[in-house]
């Protein structure tokens, strides 16, 4: 037994496998359902985040969508689904899971009494494409990561190759994910841009200092589960490389989500700068922790 | 450590009915967000918000007041913000009696806000006129 046989199993049967029993793919969208609203609830309760969706423009939007469809397929591809599934297979899962998000924002947002039939289609359609995406990537990672053991595998049976998965790609796409994921949840408030004005410049180059101080010490001192297999991933990812280049993933996707949110527009260069290192310490942690954690 | 536990086992064996039709459907729901988003972005909404005032008919409250019902759309292509919207009691000389304002957050656009206002003196003695004072563009 063991992950080679499994392996060797599916390229002799290929594509014309058994079709699995709906009760697993039934449990299987339980708990992407629950991944979905756990890691998004508090976007769903947000104000700033409906305004969002009216706010922002159509192009605006779509780019959202964009990313966030390319993070779906950067997860599936290394860490979702098996190492030799084709880009064929990671799609049609990234499609479930925006489709699955879609369906969910939109109900919630109903049971919540923020978008209704009176509403212009305009406004719902915001609406529900700002909450769309994390609820989209929290059903991904649910389906990948909250399976019990009652799921017939056993945990303990890692693969040796695994680090090697993907490699730097796989680092880079799980640092993202968890910088949007702890990030999208602070960027919208109003408080990002109140503490950002109102911070001293040594500060905002202490906030900095922190942010590279915390991610060293998940990296490097924490041994958080799954740090070892981020030593496999590779020695670039690791020891001071990994920790500037996660500050790094942090910086560029607080910078992207907070451009996102419209935080930018008619603002100063240096409150840019101050916003995103502000909001770098959420992204931080993120990246750091969702590196070692979301694998 | 990646564990086979904690992936999808998707790919080991085939689909079956329900994935295939939460495929579907989640490509249909994917699709038709993206094609509304283009129409909504081809349209091109760049022209500035235009609201439109319009009142209902006055009713007296329980404390002796008159409640005016205001509705404000917006017909344009951009959301107005903090709206502020006015409502004056004009006599039967044609002069001010009373005026009263309200302030609407966010009004989108293409929707539609309701709000009310409320006088002293009885409207029915006098003409009612509303007017939009301003509002921010977010």
């Amino acid at each position: 037994m063991g992950a080679p046989e499994v392996k060797r199993r599916h390229r002799r049967d290929g594509r014309r496998a058994a079709p699995r029993p709906v009760a697993v793919s039934l449990r299987e969208y339980a708990r992407g359902v629950i991944g979905g609203f756990l890691f998004s609830l508090p976007l769903l309760y947000t104000m700033e985040v409906w305004w969002a969706g009216f706010l922002a423009e159509p192009l605006h939007l779509l780019a959202y969508l964009a990313v966030g469809f390319l993070l779906l397929l950067g997860y599936n591809r290394y860490l979702g689904l098996r190492e030799d599934s084709t880009w064929g297979e990671v799609c049609i899962e990234a499609v479930e899971e925006m489709g699955l998000g879609i369906a969910l924002s939109a109900a919630a947002l109903w049971l919540l009494g923020r978008i209704t039939g009176a509403m212009p289609l305009s406004e719902v359609l915001g609406k529900v494409v700002v909450e769309s995406v994390p609820v989209a990537i929290g059903v991904s990672v649910g389906t990948a990561q909250l399976s019990g053991p009652s799921s017939g595998d056993d945990p303990d049976k890692g693969m040796t190759a695994e680090g090697a998965r993907g490699g730097w790609w796989s680092e880079l796409v799980l640092a993202a994910g968890g910088a949007v994921l702890l990030g999208s949840n602070v960027a919208p408030t109003e408080e990002v841009l109140v503490i950002a004005n109102e911070l001293a410049p040594w500060k905002v180059l202490l906030l900095v200092a922190v942010s590279l101080a915390l991610a060293a010490v998940i990296l490097r001192f924490s041994d958080l589960a799954g740090a070892p297999a981020a030593r496999e991933a590779g020695a670039l990812w690791h020891g001071a490389a990994g920790v500037v280049a996660d500050y790094g993933v942090a910086l560029v996707c607080s910078a992207f989500i907070l451009w996102f949110f419209g935080r930018f527009a008619g603002t100063a260069p240096a409150l840019c700068v101050a916003q995103t290192v502000v909001l770098g310490v959420p992204a931080t942690m993120g990246a750091a922790g969702g590196r070692l954690l979301l694998r | 450590m990646t564990s086979p536990a904690k992936r999808k086992p998707q790919a080991r064996e085939g689909k079956n009915p329900l994935e295939w039709a939460v495929f579907w459907v989640g490509l249909a729901l994917l699709l038709a967000t993206v094609g509304a988003l283009v129409w909504d972005a081809v349209r091109g909404a760049d022209d500035p918000p235009e609201l439109a005032v319009s009142l209902g008919a006055p009713r007296r409250t329980a404390g002796g007041t008159h409640r005016v019902p205001v509705v404000v759309v917006n017909r344009g292509g951009e959301t107005a913000a903090g709206a502020q919207i006015e409502v004056v009691l004009l006599g039967a000389d044609g002069g001010e009696r009373e005026r009263a304002e309200v302030v609407l957050d966010y009004l989108p656009r293409g929707s539609r806000r309701e709000a009310e206002v409320f006088f002293r003196a009885d409207p029915a003695g006098g003409r009612l006129a509303a007017r939009v004072v301003g509002y921010q563009l977010p």
